[in-house]
């Protein structure tokens, strides 16, 4: 199967140095319908990455090819933003309409849609977030989760092929987080759109197909999220943290109470704990 | 201290006004405040602030929110006043001071000025009560729209003006923590000096300045990442389109109009 998103030797400096660079050599592939997840610290280059997977920045070195499109060709970055739908941390600073409807065809205007088709397409997406009966209301009334979830039908309108997730669930309380993460992992085995999740938060890892580590703008390591987990040298060089019913695992392994080294989530811990009591 | 500023605020409400479109309003807007300097009768000016207190009682509209926008106008009302009193005019002076000089002429300006102003405060409040802010920008976007062909950004417009509008609550919200954090960091609120003043506001403004162009910046890159494309153009999903409810207003309009210059012409005063 062919790359959907193809980064090679990818450098970028906000500065416009030649030596001090903020992308220092990036380079990884992203298949059609994967759910990837990058991770890395504050600082790391994560939001960087996304703006250049959504063409909005050019690397200065190496190169960008988005469903075969180079984002380096000025006329053709358009096509890139309507393949890859960007959902940005807050979405107080994404929403651009008042009305909620309003704004999720705010990229259809943008497309030049015809307006008498507009409405049938706003309906359809925000029924698949789950907020079609919030279509007549004011976003200033929203909760965080709620306009998180305008934001992604906002994407969603475009028809993307792929959405990257950047740091969107950072703003919100675990029950919206879990709600966003959600739509975006039925979208993925629905619709095989393909997700790229960038975050520090380490539980969301755990639902991905494959993991990229950022440390300083390099990848550090590539692999399955089990794999990362295990890898105590990257973790620690990268800043992260294990989630705690990892570490827990970690633990119990580490004292020789369970075989298993790692649990990816929850399920995977109780399941592990399930099978020790039995065992006893 | 926001939240006493009635002008520009929209009132909920469901009245043929209400639901009129927008181009229609702001057209008939702009038409009565080119009619309010050509009458110069008080009979006239009656008579239009009797239509205009009908129209505010038919839309459920408080008339006390009108007098609010007055009060938050009366400084630029009390110095256009001021001007018009003691430079409106030569002929018999009625009062002398130093180089102040009030005439006859002078004081019947004033007086003429004085009630258009209020007129036009009175009449623009109806549009803007009356009508969603982001409606009234995207109808003077429209409104614009001839003037593409002599490359005017109408389009840009409507959508900056849209923007702002979106972005108030939010700024609102933004000062307001930024009032609560600079008071937990022992900035003296209190002080009636005007050098604490100003050091207080400049504590409120900096962060607020630097947030605002954060947002701004991070607003740009999302609407690019959704295809927003400057100078190109694009559909629109809400389009208003003209009625014959909307015509008749119109023609409501244009007679009360007629009738403020022929009551004008048949009185004395």
């Amino acid at each position: 199967m062919g790359e959907f998103i193809k980064v090679e030797g990818a450098y970028f400096s906000y500065n416009n140095s030649n030596k001090d660079f903020d992308i220092n050599n990036v380079s990884f592939n992203v298949l059609p319908g994967e759910m990837l997840c990058i991770v890395g610290a504050n600082g790391s280059g994560k939001s960087t990455i996304a703006k250049m997977l959504n063409g909005i920045i050019i690397p200065s070195k190496g190169s960008v090819i988005v469903d075969g499109i180079d984002s380096s060709s000025a006329d053709l970055a358009f096509k890139i933003r309507q393949n890859v739908g960007l959902v940005f941390q807050n979405p107080d600073n994404q929403i651009v309409a008042t009305v909620v409807q309003e704004d999720v065809a705010f990229a259809l205007e943008n497309l030049c849609v015809p307006s008498s088709e507009i409405g049938s397409i706003v309906n359809r997406v925000l029924n698949m977030v789950g907020m079609l009966s919030y279509k007549d209301r004011l976003v200033e009334g929203l909760s965080g989760g709620q306009k998180s979830k305008v934001a992604i039908a906002g994407v969603l309108a475009m028809n993307p092929k792929c959405i990257v997730l950047d740091e969107a669930t950072a703003m919100l309380d675990p029950k919206s987080s879990y709600e966003v993460l959600n739509i975006v992992k039925n979208l993925n085995r629905k619709s095989n759109t393909t997700i790229i999740n960038i975050t520090h938060r380490m539980q969301e890892v755990a639902m991905a197909d494959r993991v990229i580590v950022l440390n300083k703008g390099v990848v550090l390591a590539q692999g399955s999220p089990r794999d990362i987990f295990l890898n105590e040298r990257v973790l620690s060089e990268a800043g992260l943290c294990l989630p705690q019913v990892s570490q827990f695992v970690k633990l119990l392994h580490k004292d020789g109470i369970v075989n298993e080294e790692i649990a990816l989530d929850v399920d995977e811990c109780v399941q592990i704990l399930a099978n020790l009591l039995e065992g006893a | 201290m926001v939240k006493s500023i009635t002008l520009g605020r929209y009132f909920v409400g469901n009245s043929f006004l209400h639901r009129a479109n927008p181009k229609i309003k702001i057209l008939v807007t702009f038409i009565y405040v080119f009619v309010l300097f050509f009458i110069n009768k008080i009979c006239s000016y009656v008579f239009g602030f009797f239509v205009i207190a009908v129209l505010y009682k038919i839309c459920k509209i408080p008339l006390k929110m009108a007098f609010d926008n007055i009060k938050s106008m009366a400084f630029i009302l009390i110095f256009t006043g001021f001007i018009n009193l003691f430079f409106g005019g030569n002929g018999e002076i009625i009062f002398k001071l130093w180089v102040f000089k009030i005439t006859k002429v002078a004081v019947i300006t004033t007086v003429f000025v004085a009630f258009r102003m209020f007129l036009l405060i009175v009449g623009m409040g109806l549009l803007t009560y009356t009508t969603l802010p982001l409606d009234l920008a995207k109808a003077i976007g429209d409104a614009f729209t001839p003037l593409k062909k002599f490359h005017f950004p109408a389009g840009e417009i409507s959508t900056m003006i849209s923007i702002s509008i979106r972005f108030i609550p939010l700024l609102m919200l933004e000062t307001e923590k930024i009032i609560f954090a600079q008071k937990s960091r022992g900035v003296d609120v209190s002080g009636k000096s005007i050098r604490k003043k100003v050091k207080f506001i400049i504590s409120i403004l900096v962060p607020l300045l630097v947030s605002s162009f954060k947002r701004a910046d991070e607003l740009a890159v999302a609407m690019e990442s959704r295809c927003y494309r400057i100078g190109f153009s694009r559909t629109r999903y809400i389009v208003f389109k003209l009625g014959v409810k909307d015509l008749i207003l119109f023609v409501c309009a244009i007679i009360f109009f007629v009738s403020l210059f022929v009551i004008g012409a048949f009185s004395w005063f």
